[in-house]
């Protein structure tokens, strides 16, 4: 008897260790068709069902909380996908690398403009994940190596580079009254792992020193 | 990257190796079908391991890579074939370097290090030989994760 | 039945510049005919535990050029053989093996080419883009007695990056360097070259 195909494309999707399954409809599947969520740490036997996640309809599920542990990295996923006929298809994700595999979401950054000077302000990031204290952990709490890259385009000529670690920034010896164009970029060495970027268009503030000659 | 194991400090580009990696992990560990084993178990992880003895548990497992992993895995593709040539002689390298901390004295083989590369030895051998090959191989991105921790 | 009588590809050599590595051989010439050419490699780990194994470069298919850019065929610093074989219809030639192993630390390193520049008061480098594998030290500093020189690492080449802000009336001056960290090694400086903004020094 032909298995159907009620289920494909199983896989982690996560930013920032949020982390979201996602699978998409079969060819053989109707809006009827029903599925069921588990998880397993790679190396450990029992698949453990999901709650929340059992007899649904959507195709995601949020898994954040029971992958979330950095001393257990590596995780799988299956969903059983079940047709109103009672006939069944079950999928597994591949392997998931807690740290590897997570993206990184754009900085939350504010670009403070002053007369000749811009300064930028990088808030941090917090993540669902929690440290032994039981406090949230912040990407940087996580990445020891995480630094930031930030670019101030001048004109269509050049840029000035500034890049570091700390959370405040200030490009010096701008011309008044003048548009710029900002980026700020999260950049972890060790995983390769870069943000989308955070832009910025800002303007200097005139200058109203009276000179007296 | 600088990895300081113990007085042994050597230095190499997890990056690029971790990015090669990347390029066939998937397709190597779907060919894992026992996924309810480990061979590089949390417990035997390089970074919670002596510093003293963290130099000669790295040369053995680089080792088993070299002489029983890559030499035995079996692939057509020569996309996988090109990236297993490129990992193996990055890990070449590294064992090289090694090698000069051995002639130097300080890769010292203690009990932690003979203990410990003894279980992982027996779990790789407790698996038929290709199934060990790669299951073990798959688990390449784990032992990356305990050189960069290491360093 | 494709027996060698096609001659081997002869002299093969690898030159390399900026971590750029091509592999270069005398052609083989057969009038009015377009002669092919594969390449294959061999890591120094293939020779210790596979001297059986070449693996094809990563131009699979075959080369009508006399040369070959294996620099993604070369990916760690250990010492890799290569060989070449032409190939005409159905004939096939031997292998010509590289007589001497290659190993990218004997890359010759150039220093850049550079463009100093000012925009208003600000110092501007523009350096000469020489592929992914090289970053630039750039070193500069005020053209005055015990002036004190400030380094920047700048990742990739091809772009303007702004240095500092001058004083008016000073000069700044500033050379370049390549770096390739992977082995380890540097090029000379460039030649230094200098920018000054006009105006009066300011009153202290």
């Amino acid at each position: 008897e032909d298995k159907p195909n009620l289920l494909q494309h199983v896989r982690f999707q996560s930013w920032n260790f949020e982390n979201i399954l996602t699978w998409e409809s079969g060819p053989d599947s109707t809006q009827d068709t029903v599925y069921s969520v588990e998880y397993k740490v790679y190396g450990k036997k029992p698949w453990l069902a999901k709650e929340g996640c059992q007899q649904i309809t959507r195709q995601s599920c949020n898994l954040t909380a029971e992958t979330s542990n950095l001393t257990e990295l590596y995780y799988y996923a299956q969903v059983t996908a079940t047709s109103p006929g009672g006939q069944t298809t079950k999928k597994r994700s591949t392997r998931f690398n807690l740290l590897q595999d997570t993206a990184i979401k754009q900085p939350d950054v504010t670009c403070v403009p002053k007369v000749s000077s811009v300064q930028v302000v990088i808030h941090p990031t917090f993540t669902p994940i929690r440290g032994q204290d039981g406090r949230p952990q912040t990407l940087q709490d996580i990445f020891q190596d995480l630094l930031y890259r930030l670019q101030l385009q001048v004109n269509h000529t050049y840029a000035m580079h500034l890049e570091g670690k700390q959370k405040e920034y200030e490009f010096f010896g701008l011309t008044p009254d003048t548009e710029f164009l900002g980026n700020v970029v999260i950049f972890i060495p060790n995983w390769y792992k870069k943000s989308a970027p955070y832009v910025c268009r800002v303007k200097t503030l005139p200058d109203r020193t009276w000179t007296y000659s | 990257k600088t990895l300081r194991l113990g007085s042994c400090v050597i230095s190499t580009n997890l990056q690029k190796i971790q990015s090669t990696f990347s390029e066939i992990r998937d397709s190597v560990q779907a060919e894992d079908r026992n996924i309810d084993t480990r061979i590089l178990s949390k417990s035997l992880s390089l970074q919670d391991t002596e510093p003293s003895d963290q130099c000669c548990l790295l040369r053995r497992v680089l080792r088993l890579y070299l002489e029983r992993v890559f030499k035995n895995y079996q692939t057509s593709d020569p996309h996988t074939l090109r990236k297993i040539s490129s990992l193996a002689n990055s890990f070449l390298t590294i064992l090289k370097d090694l090698r000069l901390c051995h002639d130097r004295k300080t890769c010292h083989c203690g009990e932690e290090a003979a203990e410990k590369y003894g279980q992982i030895l027996s779990h790789f051998e407790e698996l038929a030989p290709q199934a060990a090959v790669v299951k073990t191989l798959g688990e390449l991105d784990i032992f990356l994760q305990w050189l960069e921790e290491t360093s | 039945d494709g027996v060698a009588v096609l001659p081997a590809p002869q002299n093969l050599s690898v030159h390399s510049t900026n971590m750029k590595h091509i592999l270069t051989w005398s052609p083989v010439v057969v009038p009015g005919q377009t002669i092919y050419y594969s390449v294959q490699y061999q890591g120094e780990y293939e020779s210790l535990y596979l001297s059986h194994m070449w693996i094809p470069s990563h131009w699979d298919s075959p080369i009508a050029k006399p040369e070959c850019d294996v620099t993604d065929d070369i990916t760690a610093t250990v010492w890799y053989n290569f060989r070449v074989s032409a190939t005409l219809g159905s004939q096939t030639s031997a292998w010509s093996i590289l007589e001497h192993p290659f190993n990218r630390n004997s890359t010759v390193l150039t220093p850049p080419k550079t463009e100093v520049t000012k925009d208003g008061s600000h110092m501007v480098i523009e350096l000469e883009d020489l592929g992914p594998h090289l970053e630039f030290n750039v070193v500069y500093w005020r053209s005055e007695p015990d002036a004190e020189e400030r380094s920047k690492l700048i990742k990739n080449g091809g772009i303007s990056v702004h240095l500092q802000t001058m004083e008016p009336g000073a000069k700044y001056c500033a050379k370049a360097q390549t770096l390739v960290k992977a082995i380890e090694r540097r090029s000379a400086f460039s030649r230094v070259e200098c920018v000054e903004v006009e105006g009066e020094a300011l009153p202290l």
